[in-house]
Order: structure tokens, then C-alpha cells, then sequence
């Protein structure tokens, strides 16, 4: 690969560095892009930070491997972003206005009230945001060998060295104008590459054609995983998308309630725009490994294996979408663990937080090193942080920003436990369940589950403790 | 406002909140149940057939879900 675009990439994110850092003034700017987005920018930009480069290699390895069993992951696509605007993103609005909140434990603590709430909500921020950067870091540094040749390590330096820059130069309101192109760039490279995948196994007809000869079980809805895993993963990425912070932020971000009503139009067509590239080169690539047309030892491998047969600027191309996935998640991460750190836990144990914003851009820098350092280390750690990313999450939030937002029985000891119980039973089964009967239960859903019913139960028990004060109202 | 309201006349016209849940979670909720009976009704014996109702699902609830959201947008305000 010529150095030219990677020069060209690293011009634009000092320039964008530059405008944020001469942009942003407040804490307002620095974490919520001084609620200035619409519904464009805010869908692209949510679609990009929900997206990783697991789309681009591990989607259609997992079509090599089960074959079209693996789309109920993404079967939930077209509806996930009315359900996410309907569900949680109009009562986010409602409450980020009218107490003026700026990060979403700073929600939570406005519903329920301040101490353990916002304290429970930004450490299962901490935990899974770390962790889910360190696994994209490990990710970049594999897929970076394959792709350029040089040692993996430096993909992943590059890369996050970037995305810090701009995000603790310009907070989110970098950020923001980052994601959205980045989104647009994933999707477009997305089509493409699905376009060629396809093509060259002959078109989609020929191509089912030959998996449906060689490999038919490929073509059965649930191999590999039956009925219950294919529920489960629909339940688990289709709710699962209401109780991911790096989606949730950009509620935080719009300009107005009226935002709202095309954003679901935006993030649908972006979404099934990226998610092509599961299906397209999936399917293509796993046609051609089967016809003995790609050299791959195993379904992991068929995509990396399909880019390098690519022409240089095609490659080029899904290097850089790629790279994009990355730095679009790592970029809201940072600015959602940085607020967590130095805003939330501060405010949740009475202490008000430092002023100005070296702080928060101190912890970006910081949280990056660290999700540098573990995801660069040995496989064992990052195998244990590997379960705190989606499922943690779901597990620890969904109850309380959907049920709990929602339902004005429920109260704040009941949040309280829904954040302790979620997360401790999806842990529980994640480390504990291998073997066992237990196994059958996905572990991030039945977190979730467990959640709820705490939720539901400490409401019903002791109603009448639910807190609504505005205990973040900006001065 | 509701631009389904006059097709939906049953809905509870003089609720706009609980019409909005409802159209909306009858759609997402269609949309999930028809994904999976489409799954049951065309397996691997049809060769792909599992793939034509999951484009058919994915096509029709991608337009109909960001539609009916933004048609029956503030519905639900104050509710």
C-alpha cells in the first residue's frame, strides 16, 4: 500500500484536532458537541460508533462458519433505530433538556437520583468501554498485519494515537463530525465491497448455487445454533442496541426533540448499508473458499484472505473502512469513559468535578493508553475483558434506561439493582456456565432478565422512592 | 397528529399516545414475527429461500419502521 492516504488521513484528523480544540470551550462542547446536531449527522455518526470492524471481518467469517444463521445478528437492522428513538431516545431528550444532562449516568441520576445510580451507571461505563476498546484494538492489530504487511502493533498505535488526538483536542464536537463521515465512508466502502465479493463469485444466484452444492447445511437458519440461539441473538442485538452508551450519546448531542423524527430514516439506511458487507462478502467470499478460490485454512479467514486478492485501491479502501469502524466506536468510548471519570464518579461521591477541560482531556488520553496497553498484551486478559463489551452493557443498562425511563413506578433502589444484579449474572454465566446446561442461556440477555425482575420486584416492594430531581442542571 | 390516523380508525382515534404504541409495536413486533416464520417456512430445502423472505423481511420493515415513526412523530408528547 502507498503511503499517500494514510498521509492524507493523518492531515485531516490534526486539522480536525485543530478546529475542536479552538471550538470547544465548556463542558457542553467537550461531551455533547454543544447540542448541535441534527438528525444527519447524529444518525450517520451513531450508526459509525455502533459499527465495528467486526462487521467488515468477523460478520463474514461467521457466514463461512454458519452459514445464513449467522444474519440473525443483523436481522434486527431495520427497526432498530425506530425502536431506539421510540424507546429510549425520546425520554433521553426529554430528561437531557430538562435537567440539562450531558452524559447518560448523569440521566440516570436525574430519574433516580444522585450517589449509587450515576456511580453504578459510569463504572459499567468504564468497565465495558475499556474493554470494548481493547478488543477493537486487538482487532485492528490482527487485521493491520494481514493488511499492510508491517507489524500489527503499529496499525493499532496509529490508529488510536489519531482518534485521541481529536477526541481530547475537540471532544464530541470532533467526535461527531468524525463518526459521521466515517459512516458515510464505511457504508459506501461496504456496498463496494459486497459488489466485487459478490461478482466475483459469480453473482448472488450462482454463488448460493454453489454453497447450496457444497456446503447445504450453510443454508439452514439455524445451523449451529437452533432455535433458541437464533432468538436469542435477535432479542440480544435488537434490544441489546437500546442499552449501548456509544449509541445512546447521540441523543445527548441533538439541537432539538424534532431531531428525532427522521433519524430513524438515517440510521436504517446507513445500517443495512454497512451491513452488506456481512452478507455480500460473506456469501461471495464463502462461495469462492468452498470452489477452491480462496486460500483460507479457516472461516475467519475468507475475508482478510478476499482483501488481499483485491486491486491496491480497493484494498485501500477497506483499510480505510475499516480503520474508520475503529475510530468511530473508539471516538465515543473515549469521550464516554473521559465523562465518566471526571464528571460522573466525582459527582456521584459529593465531590464536584475539576474545572475546565484539561481534565477530561487528560482522561481520554489516558484511557487510551490503557485500552492501548491491555488489548496489546496477552489474549488471556482480553479474553476475560472480551465478555464486559455488548452483553455488560445490556446486561447493566437496559433494564434501567428502558424500563426504568419509561415506567414512573420504578424507583431508584430498584435501578440500583438492576445495575448490580445484570451485570453479575451475565459474568456469573459468561466465566461460569461452560459445559453446563446454563450454556444454552445468552448471557448478556438473561443478565438483563435477572435485571428487570429486580428492577420490577424493589419498585413494586417499596414504591413511592422514585427521585426526579434535577440534580444536573447546568448553571 | 397522525397521518394513519384515518386508515386506523379503531385505534383509539381519541388517544393519539396509545395508537402511536400501538401501530409502532405492531409493526416491530410483525416485523419480528414474520422474519421468524419466514425462517421456519423457507429452510434449507428451498435452497435460499430463507434468504428471499429475509430480504423481503428486511426491505419491508426497513421502509415501514423509519415511516411510521416519523408519521406519527409527537403522538406521544407528554404522554
Amino acid at each position: 500500500m502507498t503511503v499517500g492516504p494514510l498521509v492524507a488521513a493523518v492531515a485531516a484528523c490534526i486539522l480536525l484536532a485543530a478546529w475542536g480544540w479552538t471550538r470547544t470551550r465548556d463542558d457542553e462542547g467537550f461531551f455533547a458537541a454543544s447540542r448541535s446536531a441534527g438528525p444527519v449527522l447524529a444518525g450517520l455518526g451513531g450508526t459509525a460508533a455502533g459499527l465495528s470492524a467486526f462487521v467488515f471481518v468477523g460478520g463474514p467469517g461467521l457466514m463461512a462458519s454458519l452459514g445464513i444463521a449467522s444474519l440473525w445478528i443483523v436481522l434486527s437492522a431495520p427497526i432498530t433505530g425506530a425502536l431506539q428513538c421510540w424507546a429510549v431516545g425520546e425520554p433521553l431528550t426529554r430528561l437531557a433538556r430538562t435537567h440539562g444532562c450531558l452524559t447518560i449516568p448523569g440521566v440516570v441520576a436525574s430519574r433516580f437520583g444522585e450517589g449509587a445510580p450515576r456511580a453504578l451507571a459510569a463504572l459499567a461505563i468504564v468497565a465495558g468501554g475499556v474493554a470494548t476498546l481493547a478488543v477493537q484494538v486487538k482487532g485492528i492489530a490482527i487485521l493491520g498485519g494481514v493488511l499492510t504487511g508491517r507489524p500489527g502493533w503499529v496499525s493499532a498505535v496509529v490508529l488510536v494515537a489519531l482518534t485521541a488526538t481529536y477526541t481530547a483536542a475537540g471532544g464530541m464536537r470532533s467526535g461527531l463530525l468524525a463518526e459521521a463521515f466515517q459512516g458515510l465512508l464505511m457504508g459506501s466502502a461496504a456496498l463496494l465491497l459486497a459488489g466485487v465479493a459478490l461478482g466475483r463469485a459469480g453473482g448472488p444466484q450462482a454463488a448460493l448455487a454453489t454453497v447450496a452444492t457444497l456446503r447445504t447445511e450453510l443454508l439452514d437458519p439455524f445451523n449451529g445454533i437452533g432455535v433458541a440461539g437464533a432468538v436469542g441473538w435477535l432479542l440480544l442485538f435488537g434490544l441489546g442496541t437500546c442499552a449501548q452508551p456509544h449509541y445512546l450519546q447521540k441523543f445527548l448531542l441533538l439541537r432539538g426533540p424534532d431531531s428525532l423524527r427522521w433519524m430513524p430514516a438515517v440510521m436504517t439506511v446507513a445500517l443495512l448499508a454497512v451491513l452488506t458487507v456481512w452478507f455480500g462478502v460473506g456469501l461471495g467470499a464463502t462461495a469462492l473458499w468452498l470452489d477452491g478460490g480462496l486460500n483460507a485454512s479457516v472461516p475467519d479467514e475468507v475475508a482478510p484472505a478476499l482483501l488481499r486478492t483485491l486491486p491496491p485501491a480497493l484494498m485501500a479502501l477497506a483499510a480505510a473502512a475499516i480503520g474508520a469502524a475503529v475510530m468511530s466506536t473508539a471516538t465515543s468510548l473515549l469521550n464516554l469513559v473521559a465523562a465518566a471519570l471526571t464528571r460522573d464518579l466525582p459527582r456521584a461521591m459529593g465531590r464536584g468535578e475539576a474545572s475546565g477541560l484539561l481534565a477530561p482531556r487528560l482522561a481520554t488520553v489516558g484511557t487510551a493508553l490503557a485500552a492501548l496497553g491491555l488489548g496489546l498484551s496477552s489474549n488471556r486478559p482480553l479474553a476475560l475483558l472480551g465478555v464486559l463489551g455488548w452483553g455488560m452493557f445490556t446486561a447493566a443498562l437496559l433494564p434501567v434506561i428502558v424500563l426504568g425511563l419509561n415506567w414512573e413506578g420504578a424507583t431508584g433502589t430498584g435501578a440500583v439493582a438492576a445495575m448490580l444484579v445484570g451485570p453479575a449474572v451475565q459474568v456469573a454465566l459468561e466465566l461460569g456456565s461452560r459445559g453446563s446446561a446454563l450454556r444454552a442461556l445468552e448471557p448478556g440477555l438473561a443478565g438483563a432478565a435477572m435485571g428487570t425482575l429486580a428492577l420490577v420486584g424493589l419498585s413494586l416492594a417499596r414504591p413511592g422512592r422514585s427521585s426526579v430531581t434535577p440534580v444536573e442542571v447546568e448553571p | 397528529m397522525s397521518l394513519l390516523a384515518p386508515a386506523l380508525p379503531a385505534l383509539h382515534r381519541r388517544n393519539p399516545a396509545r395508537r402511536r404504541f400501538l401501530v409502532t409495536g405492531l409493526v416491530l413486533l410483525g416485523s419480528l414475527l414474520g422474519g421468524f416464520l419466514g425462517f421456519l417456512m423457507w429452510g434449507p430445502a428451498s435452497g435460499g429461500g430463507a434468504l428471499t423472505a429475509m430480504a423481503v423481511l428486511v426491505a419491508t420493515a426497513g421502509v415501514t419502521a423509519p415511516l411510521i415513526y416519523a408519521m406519527t412523530f409527537g403522538d406521544g408528547a407528554g404522554s
